[in-house]
């Protein structure tokens, strides 16, 4: 389990972090997401212990850099040792992040999703309860994201607390069960991936046997209704199954009903005051 | 537990090729610079006692130098290339980390003040008996130079880790290692009274078996070997106290 409470750095007297609180239970993978010079780095290097906070504080784990003129395997090694680990772990982690052909080879030869995947073997070797990764995708080709979201998939399976910062957002909504996003070091939402992206702005599209109607009908229950030119009504704001109920009350015939939920990007953009302004 | 961390230590001094071409290095530049010297010295001063005690504490002298930019190469390059942070997260106790690089550094000191002393007694040896000159030392005295020589690499080794563990830079702390020793000092012995007695210049003099005229004022007189020793692992102590204190606050970004 990783837990932070009521987190709080300061450099002089900008405020990097605030107050912050979250937990990622046994498990269960969480996104950190927030726009760069938000507080994220900082939360995890305080997390790792990398970094003294200014108040309180709270847990785990990993994110490993190199010497290029080591190999991969020495790397690993190295680790290994001051862990107390035998050798062969090093060998091991290496086949998990599928280096094993490229272990013998010094780092500054290795591509930049090679050092992510060594990145990644550093952290799996003492078989850790809980993983803080940061941009863990950096670097890695689309078949690289697959393996990875495969092998976190595979590591909460096993029990473990996952807990990624991430700019890749449409890429670790995959994966992620909560979600916790920051805005100047504070937590501006948090919550099951589901909740955080569900209402209060769901957008219904609506084919239907009677538009205009259905149009009229909607908006006399208050809701936000729009007939489009193509015949098919928008309804915002509101549960696709109470469109559908009001639908049937008035003997409209409903050919396609699609619910618009909001991506996690989409939320991220908005709480974060950062989404562009429209053409 | 600190074992396995000076292990991890060593480990990481030997899966880069900073400390075996400063192995190399060692050997090749005591080997010059005592050939350089015995050349260069008149065979009435090798007769004095303090001429061979120059030419046969060379290695140790050259070992001493490189054995310092080891560590402060191996310990600053932590940050440089961002392994303290792998080495934090699997090792949080700073002190222990900071402990045990001085240690792994102060034994690869330790091998390059073998190396260069090694090759100072083939080289000096070989050219002092080629010019007949008599060593005018025991062999206990001789043998304590060459053994001077090994210890001073070690010491210094240990103290360049530790100032590189405080600076957490290497340009900086190899170039205020240089400085030190090679202006600032000299510059205080020539305007302090009995100021080389206790300097790291007169300190390292005396470790390695050299003469006082070695450390820049032939009557500024030098520590005994113990002291010297002393002074200097106080030294290398003192830094280790300092950078258990930075340590303990600074971000690693």
């Amino acid at each position: 389990m990783i837990a932070v409470e009521s987190l709080t750095k300061r450099y002089g007297n900008l405020v990097a972090v605030d107050e912050l609180s979250f937990e990622v239970g046994a498990g269960q993978i969480v996104a950190y997401l927030g726009p760069n010079g938000a507080g994220k780095t900082t939360t995890l290097r305080i997390l790792l212990g990398l970094a003294s906070p200014s108040k309180a504080v709270g847990a785990v784990l990993d994110r490993p850099q190199f010497h290029p003129d080591r190999r991969g395997r020495d790397h690993l090694r190295v680790l290994s040792m001051a862990a107390g680990l035998p050798a062969s772990r090093a060998d091991e982690v290496l086949e998990l992040v599928d280096l094993g052909g490229a272990g013998h080879r010094r780092v500054r030869e290795y591509s930049l999703g090679m050092r992510q995947r060594l990145s990644i073997a550093g952290a799996l070797l003492g078989r850790p309860p809980a993983l803080v990764l940061d941009e863990p995708a950096n670097g890695l080709d689309p078949k690289g994201h697959r393996w990875l979201r495969d092998l976190l998939r595979d590591q909460r399976a096993d029990g473990a607390a996952i807990l990624i910062a991430s700019h890749h957002i449409p890429e670790i909504q995959q994966i992620v069960d909560e979600a916790v996003i920051v805005s100047h070091g504070r937590a501006v939402a948090k919550g099951r991936l589901a909740d955080l992206t569900a209402a209060p702005t769901t957008v219904v599209h609506v084919r239907c046997s009677d538009p205009e109607r259905l149009t009229r009908t909607l908006t006399d229950h208050g809701i936000d209704a729009e007939l489009m030119t193509a015949g098919t009504v928008i309804a915002r704001n509101s549960p696709a199954t109470t469109v559908g109920q009001l639908a049937m009350q008035q003997g409209i015939a409903i050919h396609e009903m699609e619910t618009e939920d909001r991506t996690l990007e989409d939320v991220f953009l908005e709480l974060t005051g950062t989404r562009r302004a429209g053409p | 537990m600190i074992g396995r961390t000076i292990r991890s230590e060593l480990l990481k001094l030997r899966t880069t090729r900073t400390a075996a071409w400063l192995l190399v290095a060692s050997v090749l530049l005591s080997a010059a610079v005592t050939a350089l010297i015995a050349a260069a010295t008149s065979a009435a001063e090798l007769e004095a006692a303090a001429g061979v005690r120059s030419v046969l504490s060379q290695g140790g002298l050259a070992a001493g130098i490189l054995a310092l930019i080891l560590g402060i190469v191996a310990s600053a390059g932590e940050y440089r290339h961002g392994t303290i942070t792998p080495t934090l997260l699997v090792t949080p106790d700073r002190r222990r980390v900071a402990l045990a690089q001085v240690i792994a550094c102060g034994l690869a000191g330790l091998a390059l003040g073998a190396a260069g002393a090694a090759a100072t007694a083939l080289v000096g040896l070989a050219w002092l008996e080629a010019r007949g000159i008599d060593l005018g030392l025991s062999g206990a005295q001789t043998v304590a130079i060459f053994l001077g020589g090994i210890v001073f690499a070690g010491l210094s080794g240990a103290l360049g880790s530790a100032l590189g563990s405080l600076l957490a830079n290497q340009v900086v702390a190899v170039a205020l290692a240089l400085l030190v020793l090679f202006v600032l000092e000299p510059v205080l012995t020539g305007l302090i009274d009995g100021y080389q007695r206790y300097s790291l210049v007169g300190m390292r003099t005396a470790i390695i078996g050299g003469s006082a005229q070695m450390a820049g004022d032939p009557e500024g007189g030098l520590p005994p070997f113990w002291l010297a020793v002393t002074l200097w692992t106080g030294c290398t102590a003192a830094l280790i106290v300092a950078v258990t204190a930075v340590a303990r606050r600074r971000d690693i970004t």
